[in-house]
């Protein structure tokens, strides 16, 4: 809280910071009516500019520098008059202590300064200490420059039972064994904690632990929620792909970049396992939005999902709520509404998209291959184009000819269609063997191979008739328009079925009927999907309106060759089936992912309501939030995320820094890590975050800095209370003066559990375990069959994320439902929790396996008691703890009933969720 | 002292204090004394028909079977059939003389209790961004339902329950258990589901087959190394909270199955309320209804009942055969919730419960098809009782064909601004710091509609 902070200030008698102890103050009281926001502010005072504050206004300026009682700031805030004073009553009061700031502010000279996340970051140097022995890394000076001045010291150091336990949960989210745990214990060279460190950064599971906490800031989910709870296929390829990323130490502004534009960057970055380009991969993070089911107002509901994008991309990576900004300028920090409308002109002009992936290029490989053998056929043909078959023109009707195979602003994904005009084949084969005489002027599938997989998309335009008609021929394809990015049209057959249409005509052209009139002036794109093993052609694309006119589209698509002599035929066309034998070509990979749409720029909306549209804005270019100045291309995307990640922009260095050091000390040293802006809570040791940010801006390894922190004196801290006057003094531990005791994460309880039950299948990546379903678990889109009861006993970041029916044992230890950025957990304490830990089916099954394997175990009873407490609690039982164990299995050796009393009373024991 | 402490909203002021988020002071209504002490939420999924229960409209008939007069908006089907008029008849009821159709005549005897409000609207025409919005003020996932809202303004003012209970006759609501969530809001404020037959809880108790001198063994185990833990820990607030809710939740294994027990119940209140009844739905709406006063009884905050499944029916949602659908889902409602109107009554509760019922938006008057009727968020009837409300009164008019409000039309913000009053709390202080703004559940919209409430 703002007030503590500035005591912390006040205490050390250094000057006030208007960033960090005035900002906020402004902020929570007065900023709403005489702030950025230009639309609501009353009696055109902008205290947050020191223009419009210092200026002479009819009772004299607002603030005064040095002259607090001459400021009419602090006359109208502490007026006894109920009709003078400010804020109104409807507001929330300026406590005395926040008074006191303002006024000691103003009379140091009423300083204004940017918003501290975003200045510069600073790097400052190494503070001097006294106590040189205490610190083990830079780091450790500036916590203890700030202990030292206050004059308090840090907590001693955990011992190292509690210190191999904090680090293994902290690095790979799973507890040592107890092997680990004896084996450190005997190892007390002072570089056994090191070692441990490097062994645990090395880890696979590194990237488990690490990619879970990012999960939470992508609102990753398997199923798009709402109401069918429909799956977003093929999402678990970006969670592994985030794991991945995590454990190969991908450099953070590389990943962001990818993040953002992972499809445009110029480089690829392989993975040298299977020869897979990743970057496309994250730009999946985009389309793991909500999905309504069977929108009224599509535009409307294109929007809702855009804010959500905006929301969790600027709070993910920037620490900036650029969502307050899409009804009006934002209240408190300066971002006008524009910057808002240039991120959804960005993400309009992108467009949803399976991708198709390559690994290795293997496909473009055999696709060049095939079309190079086609030719060869082909040469020995030497056949004209056959133009009697060219298309009859459609006229002005005409959305799109294919003289050129792929018409101008229309692109393809995937092998399937020829890219050009000298793509297109000339001769195919018909189902029944037949050797035929491919028409030009066409978008093709049949000029590759059947089993190649596509997509054809047109470019945007803008709905103006009833009917979509499309000539074309082929099987086993399909065309779907996609209305203002809507795209569930297959999942929700009843309500979009006039607009999707299957293509089963191999003989002879046919019209497909899109009929699109519920959506007039809505923006709009066709795609034409291949997904093999059929084909398609496409000659044209006609808008209708009216009457129904009569069918363009009879007669053959391909002619049989019949000049050729019959064996001439049959050599050719076997040697064609060996040319495009299915069992040659591979699939693709399929995942979510983002393509560039059609460029265009989106107005502001007034009050964020579509049908009050004001200036148009230009896209990608944010004014406010310091950023590059890389200019706009296309969508704008790869702008954007060079800008963002660029030396100018300090905010991606701080968030991530800040998000990290929350991760290993429990609260980040700004406390609310998803907001950096004025609303957010300034960091208490702000000289601690500048260096931690500078740091790792020089090298963008999050390894790096995780290994700086755990190696610290700081990070080794023990959590017990034990000096009053520091917890007087740093209340909220922000320096911090001691560790900070946890609960464990929801993931961490449920993994610990299939550790210590010896039953982990530690096997790293694939697809999802379907969740196991309970009788409470009820409602629309309820998976017709429920997982297993243990997971496959697979570490919890592999259990199905289905936003309807979350995996309740995971949801009642606060794992978020997935909506929006969640970068800091809540960490509750309810009854529910020990009701689960005490009878949940799963916990039970485990507690029965694990004592079913030591009620086998050969070792003397009193050993195997003492294996037990290092496998859970990662330390030497006591003597009281071991004979209550003892005292409870009176006995009962080889009873496997009483080992998993044992194990269950492990499983409920405080510490086996509460890490100090 | 600390379990109290812990479960009400000083402890989360407490909490949230000492993790250094900004938490608006909850300025509990000014000095007002609060009308109601709890809520009942009677929530009626799938969207029941105004102009079939509490919104009659003769002109209809007149234009019953042809092409509807007014302009329409887009509706979820689009399969706009002519106008229909309502299948029921209406009368009106009690010495107010409150309209109320054929399809509640038990509701109908507590006329004088309703305070019927016609001129709803909702901004959503689909089940789950209606749903999402009538629960928690936004159309999509992610908000506090209000009933979390409600436990985290108000706290518990039970020792061994939970202080949000949602008695799940069957149909969780489309939009999944986030419709009743706690979103932002500390995980102690989430829905608890309860089953209104067997033991009500998940996990309450050990599953079948479990010996109880085991699991006392094991409790006591654990009770043994915790203590050890907190004493290492050198007295830890979070281990000795820890333990403190691990203590609630073994009385809760009492607590549920006492309420749960109906035996004390006198054979009058349970036929009453409809649990010997000869359709099924109505036994179970009835058990609903009755766990809800027995909820009331032990402070629970908020109760929200949802509905049970009545055969071929989806829910309210009659797109078509609307007179089966309507006249089954009344039918296994309508006397449960008179009987816990009057029950309340007897007991000098209703005062200070407020009973709603409401459904995410309401149904058209044209037809879907040609016997059944689509989503309408325009207009819909839901109403009040107890708690504060002035009863026998109706408030708000739909237009002459019951389409859309037209008379002192309000929104869901209104009615969620107008609880939290009855409530004692300002819906504008109620706060909570999220995503860089104070959260409310009344968003930046909601006017306490005080010609709702009754004079006090």
């Amino acid at each position: 809280m703002p007030v503590f902070v500035a005591a912390l200030a006040i205490q050390t008698g250094e000057p006030l910071d208007f960033s960090r102890d005035v900002r906020p103050i402004l902020a929570r009281h007065c900023l709403v009516c005489h702030g950025p926001d230009s639309s609501g502010r009353k009696s055109d005072l902008r205290l947050d500019d020191p223009h419009s504050a210092l200026a002479l206004r009819d009772d004299g300026p607002a603030i005064v520098a040095g002259r607090p009682e001459l400021s009419q700031l602090i006359a109208r805030v502490g007026s006894p008059d109920p009709d003078e004073r400010m804020p109104p009553d409807d507001r929330p009061a300026v406590s005395a202590a926040e008074l006191a700031i303002l006024t000691r502010w103003i009379d140091e000279g009423a300083k204004y300064g940017n918003h501290w996340s975003w200045e510069p970051i600073a790097a400052p140097a190494v503070p001097p200490i006294a106590d040189g022995n205490w610190c083990r890394k830079q780091l450790d000076a500036f916590v203890l420059a700030a202990l030292e001045k206050r004059g308090i010291a840090p907590a001693e150091e955990a011992d190292r039972a509690t210190l191999l336990r904090r680090l293994s949960f902290d690095l790979i989210g799973l507890p040592p064994s107890a092997d680990e745990v004896a084996a450190f214990a005997a190892d007390t060279r002072p570089e056994a904690y090191e070692e441990a460190v490097e062994r645990l950064l090395a880890s696979e599971h590194f990237g488990e632990r690490w990619g879970r906490h990012w999960l939470d800031l992508v609102r990753y989910a398997e199923t798009y929620g709402h109401e069918f709870d429909y799956s977003i296929d093929h999402a678990w390829r970006y969670r592994d792909y985030v794991i991945r990323a995590f454990n190969t130490d991908v450099p953070y502004d590389r990943l962001v970049q990818e993040h953002v534009a992972g499809d445009l960057l110029s480089a690829p970055r392989i993975d040298p396992a299977t020869g897979l380009d990743e970057s496309p991969l994250a730009t999946g993070f985009w389309c793991l939005t909500q999905g309504t089911h069977g929108p009224v107002d599509v535009r409307q509901d294109e929007l809702d999902r855009i804010d959500n994008q905006i929301d969790v991309f600027s709070r993910a990576f920037l620490g900036t709520t650029m969502a307050c900004a899409r009804c009006h300028d934002h209240k408190f920090d300066p971002i006008p509404s524009s910057d808002y409308y240039a991120l959804v002109g960005t993400l309009r002009s992108s467009r949803r998209h399976m991708t198709y992936l390559d690994p290795g290029g293997q496909l473009e490989l055999r696709r060049a291959e095939i079309l190079e053998q086609r030719r060869q056929l082909e040469a020995q043909l030497s056949l004209d184009r056959p133009a009697e078959l060219a298309a009859p023109s459609a006229g002005d009707a005409a959305i799109e000819e294919f003289a050129q195979a792929i018409p101008a602003g229309w692109s393809t994904t995937g092998q399937a269609f020829a890219r050009s005009a000298s793509e297109l084949s000339q001769i195919g084969r018909a189902a029944d063997g037949v050797l035929l005489k491919s028409p030009s002027g066409v978008a093709s599938s049949e000029s590759v191979a059947p089993a190649m997989q596509g997509t054809l998309r047109s470019a945007d335009f803008r709905i103006d008739c009833e009917r979509i008609v499309i000539r074309a021929c082929g099987t086993g394809c399909r065309v779907q328009a996609t209305i203002d990015g809507y795209s569930l049209h297959q999942q929700n057959p009843v309500l979009f079925e006039h607009v999707f249409a299957s293509c089963e005509s191999p003989d002879t052209w046919t019209d497909l009927n899109l009929d699109v009139s519920r959506y007039q002036g809505e923006q709009a794109y066709l795609e034409f999907i291949d997904d093999g093993p059929g084909w398609i052609m496409i000659d044209s694309v006609r808008r209708e309106t009216g009457a129904t006119s009569a069918a363009s589209a009879t007669g053959p698509a391909r002619t049989p060759l019949v000049e050729l002599s019959p064996g001439v035929a049959t050599d050719l066309a076997s040697r064609l089936d060996q040319v495009v034998e299915p069992a040659s070509i591979g699939a693709p990979l399929r995942a979510q992912g983002l393509l560039e749409g059609t460029a265009s720029d989106e107005p502001v909306l007034n009050r964020g309501n579509h049908r009050t549209p004001g200036v148009t804005t230009p896209r990608a270019a944010i004014a406010s939030v310091p950023v590059g100045d890389l200019p706009t291309t296309g969508s704008g995307r790869l702008a954007l995320a060079m800008n963002i990640t660029s030396s100018a922009s300090p905010l991606l260095a701080r968030v991530m820094a800040n998000r990290i050091w929350q991760h290993l000390i429990g609260v980040g040293l700004a406390a609310t890590s998803d907001d950096l802006g004025s609303m957010g809570t300034p960091p208490g040791n702000p000289a601690l975050l500048e260096r931690l940010a500078a740091e790792f801006q020089s090298d963008w390894s999050v390894k790096n800095l995780v290994r700086q922190i755990v190696l610290s004196s700081t990070y080794r801290m023990s959590s017990r209370v034990s000096d009053p006057r520091a917890e007087e003094i740093d209340p909220l531990n922000e320096i911090p003066h001691r560790g900070r005791l946890r609960r464990l994460d929801a993931e961490c309880i449920r993994d610990a559990i299939l550790v210590d039950a010896g039953t982990l299948d530690p096997a790293v990546g694939g697809p999802p375990v379907a969740i196991h379903l309970t009788d409470s678990m009820q409602g629309r889109g309820r998976p017709a069959n429920s997982g297993p009861l243990d997971g496959d006993r697979r570490r919890s970041i592999y259990l199905e994320v289905r936003r309807n029916f979350p995996a309740q044992l995971l949801a009642v230890f606060d794992q978020p439902i997935p909506t929006t950025t969640v970068g800091r957990r809540n960490e509750s304490n309810v009854p529910a929790q020990y009701l689960a830990l005490a009878n949940d089916p799963f916990v039970r099954a485990q507690a029965a396996a694990w004592g079913a394997a030591l009620a086998g175990d050969p070792a003397r009873p009193s050993e195997r008691v003492g294996r037990m407490i290092r496998s859970a609690l990662s330390r030497d039982g006591n003597l009281n703890e071991r004979s209550a164990m003892m005292a409870v299995l009176n006995g009962r050796n080889a009873d496997p009933a009483a080992w998993q009393e044992l194990a269950l009373a492990l499983f409920n024991a405080k510490e086996f969720v509460l890490l100090p | 002292m600390l379990l109290s402490c812990m479960s009400g909203f000083g402890a989360v002021a407490f909490a949230a204090m000492a993790r250094g988020d900004t938490l608006s002071v909850l300025a509990a209504g000014g000095g007002r004394t609060p009308a109601a002490r709890r809520v009942i939420f009677l929530y009626m999924d799938g969207g029941p028909s105004q102009i079939d229960t509490f919104d009659p409209k003769p002109a209809l008939e007149k234009w019953d079977g042809k092409p509807f007069p007014l302009p329409r908006e887009r509706t979820q089907f689009n399969m706009d059939g002519n106008t229909l008029a309502s299948p029921w008849k209406f009368a009106q009821h009690g010495q107010s003389g409150l309209w109320v159709s054929d399809l509640f005549p038990h509701v109908a005897t507590c006329a004088d209790e309703l305070c019927v409000v016609r001129s709803m609207t909702s901004k959503f025409s689909e089940h789950t961004n209606a749903n999402y919005f009538l629960h928690t003020g936004a159309g999509f996932a992610g908000r506090p339902s209000m009933g979390a809202w409600t436990s985290y303004g108000l706290g518990n003012e039970s020792h061994d329950l939970p202080g949000f209970v949602v008695l799940n006759g069957g149909l969780i609501p489309p939009g999944g258990i986030a419709v009743l969530g706690n979103g932002f809001l500390p995980a102690t404020h989430q829905a608890s589901l309860m089953r209104p037959e067997g033991e009500g809880l998940a996990n309450l108790s050990p599953p079948e087959g479990a010996d109880p001198a085991a699991d006392a063994r094991v409790r006591q185990l654990a009770a043994q190394l915790d203590g050890q833990f907190l004493a290492r820990s050198g007295g830890a607030e979070a281990v000795e909270s820890a333990i403190a809710n691990c203590e609630l939740a073994f009385r809760m294994q009492t607590a549920v199955p006492e309420l749960m027990d109906l035996v004390g119940e006198s054979e009058a209140t349970k036929t009453a309320y409809g649990l010997d009844h000869a359709y099924e739905p109505t036994r179970i709406f009835a058990r609903q209804c009755l766990l809800a006063r027995r909820l009331a009884e032990r402070g629970v905050r908020f109760i929200e009942l949802t509905c049970p499944v009545t055969a071929g029916n989806d829910r309210w949602d009659q797109h078509g055969n609307l007179r089966k659908g309507h006249e089954e889902n009344s039918r296994a409602v309508d006397q449960p919730i008179a009987a816990l109107l009057k029950d309340l009554r007897a007991r000098g509760m209703l005062d200070d419960t407020l009973v709603v019922w409401a459904g995410e938006f309401g149904r058209t008057p044209f037809a879907q098809g040609t016997d059944g009727r689509d989503h309408n968020p325009f207009g819909f009837s839901i109403w009040m009782a107890g708690g504060g409300v002035r009863g026998g009164s109706v408030h708000g008019a739909t237009d002459d064909l019951g389409y859309k409000a037209v008379d002192q039309p309000v929104e869901v913000h209104d009615l969620h601004a107008t609880m939290l009053h009855l409530l004692g709390v300002d819906h504008t202080q109620l706060t909570h710091l999220f995503g860089g703004r104070q959260m409310r559940l009344t968003d930046v919209h909601g006017k306490v509609q005080h010609h709702w409430l009754a004079a006090s």
